[in-house]
């Protein structure tokens, strides 16, 4: 068993090896599975003048591990016989730390020196509608919408560090969802959710997916997919185990376990609880969104927030949801909203490529 | 027909997600058993301790909270996930009660050489899917013509 003194060591020389002496290094930093997808196409494009380095906290063999000129695992903490240790990895000659993460550990140490205490950082919300972060880690943050920078705006010592520049994953999804045939799906992406502590509350969990799943399939003639949030795909929770194997023999119903876009874009309707995506998912394709939000009293901020923005329509139950979702979608409204807030629709990749330029000239 | 619901309590919510799961859970539950038109009316009876402001909750055709089981005399059966107020109401007003678990895909009481198993058999059914429980529900006057006898009889027999 390897002591976090090796472990370190043994990171440290495997992030310099891949460390360019001739061009500027810049690295794309992904603790988590769910925020891959937010770089787009950025680390393909800046190959040709900088070094690009990919590191991810685990080694799964996507399309974000292909990127780059290489690709390098480096977790932030590993477990060492049952501990979990913090993992310190400080390399000179970085230049600049892209992340769609922020994570509280350690008080922000984390977020500031994890990988380098010099390199400046860059933070790209992988949200349309927040920036939620650590700011006081980051050099610079990616803003993506007109609503995201008036919250940001409101701090007066953050307004040096505020990019506008639209979202990547956005202006990737508006072309795939332009690209590729609807399909007549509805896509259900509920958040993340905790493991549940007692048969009860596995009943109220696992219960809930099972009468929406045979909702949606005796009330809609729809196909049904059902996309599991990117955390639990390395160690799928029990519930999801066993509705899978309820449902296999059932041709309308798909589990959607990839990593990438592709499948869910083409939905005609998304359907989640919490799940950010589904503002992406209704600005870029054009088409319904629902939250199926019943504990009204507790999330009135979320809610009144959510309706606020005008993008994602809530449910209160079975019969609410499927009503919405296959009601026809006000793609006036969404496209005049989706013009009014995102900045630089379809031009975020060049937008960003300009500041990063400018942060490392 | 008229029908008690009476969820047990669960753990508390670990965040907001899964404390809107458990009020999904309901208003799913309400929405499932409005679409039987047997169904006249759904009397709701939350745990006593339970972490639901059930009428912050929602507004839902046929149905009305209920404070204690006296009043659920009227009632023709009752429905529940794991409470043990099925005794009650089953000894009580000798009516069934089905345990509705659509996060588990079956429960063995026939096996276990338990009495309260074995008691539990006598005025339980258990379903597993939406249309299990309105298929239930549906066929229930019927099937309790024999039940309603059964469970009578051990009552008079067993109970001192």
């Amino acid at each position: 068993m390897n002591s976090i003194k090796t472990i370190n060591k043994q990171l440290k020389d495997g992030l310099k090896s891949v460390l360019s002496k001739d061009k500027k290094n810049i690295v794309f930093l992904s603790h988590s599975l769910d925020t891959r997808c937010a770089y787009g196409q950025l680390p393909s494009a800046l190959m040709d003048c900088y070094n690009v380095i990919m590191i991810g906290a685990e080694r799964v063999q996507d399309d974000f591990e292909k990127m780059g000129h290489a690709f390098i695992h480096i977790p932030c903490k590993v477990d060492l016989q049952g501990e979990v240790q913090y993992t310190s990895v400080d390399v000179d000659g970085i230049d600049l730390i892209i992340t769609a993460d922020s994570i509280p550990d350690q008080g922000g140490k984390v977020d500031q020196e994890f990988l380098s205490k010099k390199a400046k950082r860059l933070f790209v919300s992988p949200e349309l509608f927040s920036s939620h972060c650590n700011h006081a880690a980051f050099d610079h943050i990616a803003i993506s919408s007109k609503y995201a920078m008036d919250i940001c705006q409101k701090d007066a010592q953050l307004s040096q560090k505020l990019l506008e520049v639209g979202s990547l994953r956005f202006d990737e999804l508006s072309k795939k969802a332009a690209q590729q045939n609807m399909q007549p799906m509805i896509t259900y992406m509920p958040a993340s959710r905790p493991i549940p502590r007692s048969y009860v509350n596995m009943n109220f969990v696992a219960g809930h997916e099972n009468m929406l799943l045979e909702w949606l399939l005796t009330h809609t003639d729809m196909k049904i997919s059902y996309k599991l949030h990117a955390s639990g795909l390395l160690k799928a929770p029990h519930y999801y185990m066993q509705l899978k194997e309820q449902w296999k023999g059932e041709e309308r119903i798909t589990f959607d376990e990839s990593l990438n876009d592709d499948h869910w874009i083409t939905s005609k309707a998304v359907l989640s609880d919490f799940s950010p995506d589904v503002y992406l998912f209704s600005l870029a394709a054009l088409r319904n969104a629902v939250y199926l939000v019943t504990d009204v009293k507790a999330h009135k901020p979320f809610l009144d927030k959510t309706l606020e923005q005008g993008v994602v329509r809530i449910a209160h139950g079975l019969k609410d949801a499927v009503n919405q979702l296959v009601s026809p979608a006000n793609e006036k409204d969404l496209m005049s909203i989706m013009k009014q807030q995102i900045y630089h629709i379809g031009h975020a990749q060049s937008k960003i490529m300009e500041h990063i330029n400018r942060i490392l000239d | 027909m008229k029908i008690l619901y009476t969820p047990t309590i669960a753990c508390k919510a670990q965040d907001p997600v899964e404390q809107n799961i458990i009020y999904n859970y309901h208003a799913m539950f309400l929405d499932v058993i409005a679409e039987i038109d047997l169904v006249q009316e759904v009397l709701y009876l939350p745990h006593g301790n339970a972490d639901v402001d059930v009428n912050a909750m929602f507004s839902k055709p046929k149905y009305r909270i209920i404070a204690n089981l006296t009043e659920a005399n009227q009632t023709d059966l009752m429905v529940t996930d794991l409470s043990n107020l099925a005794f009650s109401y089953a000894l009580f007003y000798k009516k069934p009660v089905i345990y509705f678990l659509p996060g588990f895909t079956g429960v063995d009481i026939a096996e276990q050489n338990d009495q309260l198993f074995q008691l539990l058999g006598r005025f339980c059914y258990f379903c597993h899917s939406n249309v299990q429980l309105r298929e239930t529900i549906e066929d229930m006057p019927k099937i309790w013509e024999s039940g309603r006898v059964r469970l009578e009889k051990f009552v008079d027999e067993a109970l001192i």
